[in-house]
């Protein structure tokens, strides 16, 4: 599979996004300027909410909502699951065959990973994905994304048939700032191999700095006993962080190469980066790991920030066709 | 696949300068990173077939798409020239052309103007840098999250204090005969970098002379250890 | 070109088989692992061990993987020599979260569970036995066949046998793989879909794979009459509590010739019930215990050897040559306490300008007279002058201290000249020499010192791997300053020691996180904790010397404190020294001391002498205070007791 043919568009301006129109969009909600800056400006003939419940919003801070706009707030506290199941079931007939624009800035990675793995499941068909960059994360190297950690579990729908034999396990992280998440998931994996997949060309030319600062910070548990684990093909990936489409094709590669040295006893994947990148680590595995000793496992919090970033800067669509 | 194998075959790819300069030095690694054959890169004189200097023709007329490769572009003088100079040459040949300028990084004025004073089809980058990129700017991101310690005015002063003095040796040497007045008034200008562009970035294979002086400057006149050194010693005066 | 940093691995996961093997260090002085672990007695062990103990390079030193690597000639005679096979199984591998709601009911977990255990144990004892049966030519070639027909026979559905591929141990062992596939795709289903698990055939009941099939080897292939089969499980802090209830069951059923090791963080064991009756393990009699850390910790001797012992072996495996481990501490430099002194840029004395600050209701004359009397050449003895003369003001009734200062001037004297062993001063720095040391440091503004590999190694409070890690760092600034380390007439400068300290240290603390815990409770009690006994560490008159342990009498009623202490104990940032229960009052007597690898964040010492005991109202103030108020409160209550002039002051003046 050539995972680079799939197409993307970049809008330099967010403004210049409305010359697009949807049946229908969907956007996570939370306070960032670019989340809000982009719902607004999109046009389509629906515009959806969801509300997640990891950013514990009370009820006077859900948005307003105009005609041809939904609020979708969950009914009990499930999984990652449960929300976009939930989301998915009540509105199935607005879904199937029509013009769909997903914004996935404000959606939780777990609840991304999972909502892919549904869509394909459903095979809808063609879904735009629609990522915007950031101008600068809110204290740039010291930006807080998550906190009061829980633990470190498989994600629901990419939970994998794995091997009882664990001496050539490998995990791939997709590194991004918040170091303590890297360390949490290399702790629960301690006996797999740790490759780190960074974002390179990072989303502004001094991301990808601050994200070797970071990444860094965990390098007890996740640096393989290297000295300089960052500049080591061996353990170290480097795909663009705003692209999902090299991201999975770089993964395909890599682990095909790996494979062919040692077969990979199990495999898991954790992306901690952008959400583009966390979508490239998805396509892989919707594409190639279903079904074998490959898992998506992510560390849990009960913290999710509800506003990283300031300001936006490019504005990028990612059709993906789920047949 | 086929497509694009076709497609690709009609396309050559050229850095931007003379063979000595760093946007051609990066054609090496940009046609190793991306698997491309020696074929399809050129340098700007083999575009044409200048046996008849009165009919100046395209050397390989089945070409459908010139890219040029640049490493950094700080005003977009340098690409308004090569425009002027070779883009506008092959359109005049051949209008349906597609002719592109591609860089790493680029400032976001520079890529503006670029775009509003040339003929290529299409202006992009890897990476854009916007003001917020200049160092003592007053939205400057290095300052951000700097410590309490870290003082953006006493940072400021102490980089032109030093910068001043290096960028006056360099331009006392380069104009030669300056004028005492024009000498002061320059180095004001530049004191911060060329263009007063307060870059704080060094590539690999050299650092752009918009870069803080203090950071590249090289020279003998005065006893200087920079941390990332300013090879090539063309400077934009 | 620059040597690879030797202690750049620090941890077992990084290592290879090969490399565990190679890098194989055993304890010194006769009772070594094996002796401990015992893997021919058939008496289940569990296994503890803190975060970098070692304990996941011991087991994986008894598994078959290893064994194979020992004895390459002749895998079969070796495991008959060593008595035992050992089967060694990471819990992390089970992602045994996974079995777990969902919206399923906890029974279906409990069976689906044991089931999916019982699969993925067989898996990996049976592909252990084909690759031993696989590389030994002994065997005859139909004893696949009759292993086949047995263990088939001890499934509740029969794997397939009809052609000779299937009658072989791969075959059972594909046989195994798709049982498990199908759990797989169920467990994993039912998330999705958020429907109930449809029916899972159990194919095998539990136990009879895992206790059946060591016995059907020890039957048929006479080279196995008497191994132990040694299920090793590793990373136990993996399984919920449930789970563990079935590996204690298991524990509990165990039938010869299998038998377990159970590996185990400190706060692994989350229960010791099984689910006979409702009865939890005995200690003793149906399994013993092993704890790592105490182990190394009560033994002080053993455990410097055994680490300077994997320092050599990992410096001489690496290009490096040092003879013996009495070298190594000699490739560290430190200067004594007058070198350090003389090289500050400071000359503000800070003992003799705070002293003349506490005096300042004095007569100009009389406070002239006491710093002229306490100065002296000799910055130890002067500092001793001022931790005396503070020491004898808090004990007079009159406070003459004119005539306080003349007698400390006398004893200085005398001590300085004679060394005589009655003197004050001689008696005092025999006890204090250390605080007086850093309280001299800091009073001229040096950071407190901790060098060389000694202190080190006392640092590391019994955890080899929080030693490595110091050691990485410290290489790691060694080497970029270009000192060129662990070369013979090469030392390690004082500031790439502290440096490289301070990055361990930092990593430390930074992980002291504690998941599930809302905020950041940990580290705030933690440093609070430090804070508090740094403040009286370096008080005028300290309550006690050598300040790094504290106890407390605690009541089960302050919860969060008992949790805070708990997980703090559990992931080794404190060490536990004593523990009393007293029934009768529902508290607990506690004695800790904080982790050597902590001391430098509070200038604490790092050897365990004086024990500052805490009151309840304290403890509270320092783990779950309502404001940041309550404990400054308490912390200057108790300052004022040892910091002249030594007046109780009122809480109400706070």
């Amino acid at each position: 599979m050539d995972y680079t043919i799939f197409y993307k568009k970049k809008y330099e301006n967010h403004l210049d996004i409305s010359d697009r129109d949807y049946d229908l969009f969907i956007s996570a909600y939370n306070k960032s300027e670019r989340v809000n800056e982009v719902y607004k400006n999109i046009s389509a003939n629906e515009k959806h909410w969801i509300v997640l419940p990891e950013y514990n919003f009370t009820d006077v801070e859900f948005p307003a909502v105009d005609d041809g706009e939904l609020l979708f707030i969950y009914t009990n506290i499930g999984d990652e699951a449960s929300v976009v199941r939930e989301y998915f079931e009540e509105n199935s007939e607005k879904i199937q065959g029509q013009n769909i624009c997903i914004d996935m800035t404000g959606f939780l990675r777990p609840h991304l990973m999972f909502l892919v793995r549904y869509l394909g499941l459903m095979k809808v068909g063609k879904v735009d994905f629609l990522y915007s960059d950031p101008d600068s994360y809110k204290d740039r190297e010291d930006t807080t994304f998550t906190s009061d950690y829980i633990e470190v579990r498989q994600v629901i729908g990419c939970e994998g048939n794995h091997n009882p034999e664990t001496s050539n396990d490998l995990m791939i992280i997709g590194a991004g700032y918040d170091a303590q998440r890297i360390s949490d998931v290399a702790k629960n994996k301690a006996s797999a191999r740790k490759i780190q997949l960074l974002g390179f060309p990072s989303l502004r030319p001094d991301m990808y700095q601050e994200n070797i600062l970071n990444a860094n910070k965990a390098e007890e548990e996740a640096g393989m006993g290297k000295e300089d684990s960052f500049s080591d093909p061996s353990t170290t990936i480097l795909a663009p962080a705003n692209d999902p489409f090299v991201t999975a094709q770089l993964l395909s590669d890599f682990v095909k190469k790996e494979n062919k040295k040692v077969e990979i006893s199990n495999l898991y994947l954790c992306p901690l980066s952008t959400k583009a990148q966390t979508l490239g680590f998805s396509l892989f595995y919707i594409s190639e790991c279903i079904d074998k000793a490959v898992s998506m496992i992510f560390p849990f919090c009960h913290n999710y920030e509800r506003q990283t970033s300031t300001g936006i800067s490019k504005v990028w669509i990612y059709t993906v066709e789920f047949y | 696949m086929r497509q694009f194998d076709e497609k690709l075959s009609r396309t050559r790819f050229l850095g931007v300068g003379n063979p000595s300069e760093s946007g051609v030095h990066l054609l090496y690694f940009f046609r190793q990173e991306n698997r491309l054959a020696k074929s399809q890169f050129i340098d700007s004189n083999q575009i044409f077939d200048r046996s008849n200097p009165m009919d100046i023709q395209l050397n390989a007329p089945d070409i459908e798409e010139y890219i040029f490769i640049d490493d950094f572009c700080g005003s977009g003088s340098q690409a308004t020239e090569y425009s002027d100079k070779i883009v506008d040459l092959i359109l005049s040949i051949n209008p349906h052309v597609k002719i592109s300028y591609l860089m790493l990084f680029a400032t976001n004025t520079g890529k503006d103007y670029v775009k509003n004073n040339t003929n290529f089809h299409y202006v992009d980058s890897v990476y854009e840098v916007d003001e917020t990129f200049k160092c003592f700017s007053t939205n400057s991101r290095f300052f951000k999250n700097a410590p309490d310690e870290i003082n953006q005015i006493f940072a400021k002063e102490m980089c032109e204090r030093y910068g001043k003095d290096l960028i006056k040796s360099i331009i006392e040497r380069e104009i030669r005969g300056i004028s005492v007045a024009e000498l002061e008034n320059l180095s004001e200008q530049h004191k911060l970098g060329f263009g007063d562009c307060q870059l704080l970035m060094g590539f690999h294979h050299n650092t752009p002379d918009n870069t803080l002086p203090i950071i590249w400057y090289d020279e003998n006149d005065i006893a200087w250890n920079p941390i990332f050194k300013r090879y090539n010693k063309k400077y934009g005066i | 070109m620059k040597a690879a940093n030797p202690f750049n691995i620090t941890k077992a996961v990084d290592y290879s088989d090969e490399e565990i093997n190679k890098f194989w260090v055993d304890i010194p002085g006769g009772q070594g692992f094996h002796d401990i672990v015992k893997p021919t007695s058939a008496m289940p062990m569990i296994i503890l061990g803190g975060k970098g103990s070692g304990k996941t390079h011991i087991m994986r030193f008894f598994s078959y993987s290893l064994q194979k690597l020992r004895h390459k000639e002749s895998p079969l005679q070796g495991i008959i020599e060593d008595g035992y096979l050992g089967v060694y199984m990471r819990c992390s591998g089970l992602n045994s979260n996974r079995f777990a709601g969902k919206q399923q009911e906890k029974d279906t977990w409990k069976v689906v569970f044991a089931y999916y255990m019982e699969i993925w144990l067989t898996q990996l004892l049976l592909n252990n036995v084909k690759q031993l049966l696989g590389n030994c030519s002994e065997f005859d070639p139909n004893i696949e066949v009759q292993l086949h027909e047995r263990i088939s026979n001890l499934f509740d559905v029969a794997p397939p046998s009809e052609t000779p591929e299937e009658k072989t141990l791969a075959g059972l062992i594909k046989f195994l793989r798709e049982l498990q596939r199908k759990v797989d795709f169920e467990v994993n289903n039912c998330a999705i879909t958020g429907k109930p698990i449809k029916e899972i055939e159990i194919s095998a009941t539990s136990g009879n794979l895992i206790f059946g099939i060591p016995k059907v080897l020890a039957e048929l292939i006479p080279e196995f009459s008497g191994i132990k089969f040694l299920y090793l499980l590793d990373e136990l802090e993996n399984l919920s509590e449930e789970q563990q209830k079935y590996i204690n069951t298991l524990i509990r059923e165990k039938e010869d010739p299998a038998t377990f090791r159970i590996g185990s963080r400190l706060y692994g064991m989350k229960t010791y019930m099984t689910f006979s009756g409702g009865e939890e393990i005995k200690n003793g009699s149906e399994y013993e215990m092993y704890n790592i850390d105490e182990f190394f910790r009560e033994k002080d001797a053993e455990y410097k050897e055994f680490v300077k012992a994997v320092c050599l072996k990992r410096l001489n495996t690496n290009g490096f040559s040092v003879k013996d481990a009495t070298a190594l501490d000699s490739f560290f430099e430190k200067p004594s306490i007058s070198e350090l002194v003389s090289k500050r840029i400071k000359k503000e004395k800070r003992h003799l300008t705070k002293l003349k600050g506490k005096l300042k209701v004095k007569p100009k004359e009389e406070v002239s007279k006491i710093i002229s009397d306490l100065s002296f050449e000799d910055p130890l003895l002067e500092r001793t002058n001022v931790f005396i003369f503070y020491r004898l003001w808090k004990k007079s009734k009159t406070a003459d201290l004119l005539q306080i200062s003349n007698n400390v001037k006398e004893d200085c004297l005398k001590f300085h000249n004679t060394k005589d062993s009655s003197t004050e001063h001689h008696k005092i720095l025999d006890k204090y020499k250390n605080d007086i040391r850093d309280q001299l440091c800091r009073d001229l503004g040096l950071p407190i010192y901790y060098l060389g590999l000694d202190t080190y190694i006392k640092m590391s409070c019994g955890i080899p791997r929080h030693l490595l890690i110091i050691l990485k760092h410290i290489y790691r600034w060694s080497s970029f300053n270009g000192e060129d380390p662990f070369r013979v007439g090469n030392r390690v400068s004082v500031n790439s020691q502290q440096k490289g300290l301070k990055e361990a240290t930092d990593w430390f603390f930074n992980d002291a996180r504690m998941p599930g815990l809302k905020g950041n409770e940990v580290q705030a009690g933690l440093i609070r904790m430090g804070r508090f006994l740094q403040d009286l560490r370096f008080s005028d008159q300290p309550p006690e010397c050598s300040i790094s342990s504290f106890s407390v009498k605690l009541s089960v009623m302050y919860e969060k404190s008992n949790l805070i202490l708990d997980f703090l104990e559990k992931y080794s940032y404190l060490v536990k020294v004593s523990e009393r229960r007293d029934k009768n009052s529902n508290r607990r007597d506690l004695t800790f001391q904080v982790n050597g690898l902590l001391s430098p964040i509070w200038e604490l010492s790092i050897h365990r002498r004086g024990i500052v005991s805490l009151s309840e109202i304290e403890v509270k103030a320092i783990f779950e205070p309502e404001t940041e108020q309550e404990f400054n409160k308490a912390l200057s209550i108790r300052k004022a007791k040892y910091n002249a002039p030594f007046s109780i002051q009122q809480p109400g003046l706070f």
